[in-house]
C-alpha cells in the first residue's frame, strides 16, 4: 500500500488526482492483488486492538486525501471496498511495525454497528 | 485467552505485593490487551499467536513497542517502564523493546529538531527545494514538518493538525487545496509557495 517517489506523487493524465491515489484504488479492486497494511505509527491509545486502530483511521479517512494523511484515505478505501467485496479482508496481511497482527483482525472491517 | 485472563496471568507474575496492576484495555471488548498505567506511563499488552505484543506510552504517545514470549520479560519490562527508566535503559536490559529515532527525541524532548533533520534526509528530489527552504525560514523552521504524499507543517510536535498541505502536482509545481477539497487555494513553484505559506501563516 505504499507508492512512494515523484512519480507517485505527480497529478497525471490532466486531473487534480496524484497518481498513488489511483495505485491504491486499482491495487484494492484487483482481487489478483494480496494487500500487506502496517498499521504502525498510526495514532492510537493504549487500549486499542489493531482493529480499533483501523476503525479510527478509517473514519479519519472520510475528510479525504486532500485533507488528511494518505494512509488514512487509503484505510477507508479499504473500509468502503469491504461493502462490496467479503473477500477483501482475506487477501490483507495486517502487521504493526513490521510484526504481524492478524489475529486482532478478525472481525468485518466495516464501521462499528453496520453489516 | 480472555483481556481479563491476562491481566490475571501477568498480575500473578507481578505477585501480590507490587505497586502496578495489569487492567483490561479501555474498549474492554474480545482481544483487548492489557493495560499497566503508572502515572504519565503506561505499557498495553496484546496476546497473539506469535506472543505478547507490546507498546510502550507516556502521557498519550507510544514511544516503543515489541514482542516478547514468556510473562517474565512482559513483566520485567512492564515495571522497568514504569518506573521511569527511559528508552535506552529499558531496551538494553530487554532488547526486545524497539523504538524509532524520532520516538527517542520525544522522549529527550528535541523532537523537531529531529523530524526537520529527517524530513530534509528523506525528501524526494521533488520536495527536496521546498523543505528546505521552509527549514531555513525564521516561521515556518519552528513549525514541525511532516512528509510522505504531501509535504505538511503542524504547531508543534504534539499537534495533529496539519496548518498546511502541499502537493507536488509535477516537476517544480506545487499546489494547496482549499478546505473544502474542492479546487486549489494556491498553485506555483517552490519560491511562490513559501511567500504564500507565509502570508497564510505567519
Amino acid at each position: 500500500m505504499t507508492f512512494n517517489g515523484d512519480p507517485y506523487a505527480y497529478f497525471q493524465g490532466g486531473d487534480a488526482v496524484p497518481q498513488w491515489t489511483k495505485e491504491v484504488r486499482s491495487a484494492i479492486d484487483n482481487p489478483g492483488v494480496n494487500l500487506a497494511v502496517d498499521l504502525g505509527g498510526l495514532p492510537s491509545e493504549e487500549g486499542w486492538t489493531a482493529m480499533d486502530v483501523f476503525q479510527a483511521s478509517a473514519e479519519r479517512g472520510k475528510v479525504g486525501w486532500q485533507n488528511g494523511p494518505g494512509t488514512d484515505w487509503g484505510m477507508r478505501q479499504i473500509q468502503i471496498s469491504s461493502f462490496d467485496d467479503p473477500g477483501l479482508a482475506g487477501r490483507i496481511d495486517w502487521y504493526m511495525n513490521g510484526a504481524d497482527v492478524n489475529s486482532e483482525m478478525t472481525g468485518s472491517l466495516l464501521p462499528p454497528g453496520v453489516g | 485467552m480472555q483481556d481479563r485472563d491476562l491481566s490475571a496471568v501477568l498480575n500473578a507474575e507481578l505477585g501480590d505485593e507490587s505497586l502496578y496492576r495489569f487492567a483490561p484495555g479501555s474498549r474492554a471488548v474480545a482481544g483487548s490487551p492489557a493495560v499497566l498505567a503508572h502515572e504519565s506511563y503506561s505499557i498495553a499488552v496484546h496476546l497473539n499467536a506469535d506472543g505478547y505484543r507490546l507498546s510502550f506510552w507516556r502521557t498519550g504517545r507510544e514511544l516503543a513497542h515489541g514482542w516478547a514470549s514468556s510473562v517474565s520479560s512482559v513483566v520485567g519490562a512492564a515495571v522497568l517502564w514504569a518506573e521511569g527508566s527511559g528508552l535506552e535503559r529499558l531496551s538494553a536490559a530487554y532488547p526486545f523493546v524497539k523504538f524509532s529515532e524520532l520516538q527517542l527525541a520525544y522522549e529527550q524532548g528535541r523532537a523537531k529538531e529531529v523530524q526537520w533533520r529527517i524530513v530534509l534526509e528523506s525528501a524526494s528530489a521533488g520536495y527536496r527545494e521546498l523543505v528546505d527552504l521552509a527549514s531555513k525560514d525564521k516561521f515556518l523552521g519552528e513549525l514541525f514538518p511532516q512528509l510522505g504524499h504531501r509535504f505538511t507543517l503542524s504547531e508543534n510536535e504534539n499537534s495533529d493538525h496539519a496548518l498546511a498541505s502541499v502537493f507536488l502536482a509535477r516537476p517544480e509545481w506545487f499546489v494547496i487545496f482549499r478546505p473544502d477539497g474542492e479546487g486549489f487555494e494556491f498553485e506555483g513553484g517552490v519560491g511562490v509557495v513559501i511567500s504564500y505559506l507565509l502570508s497564510k501563516l505567519a
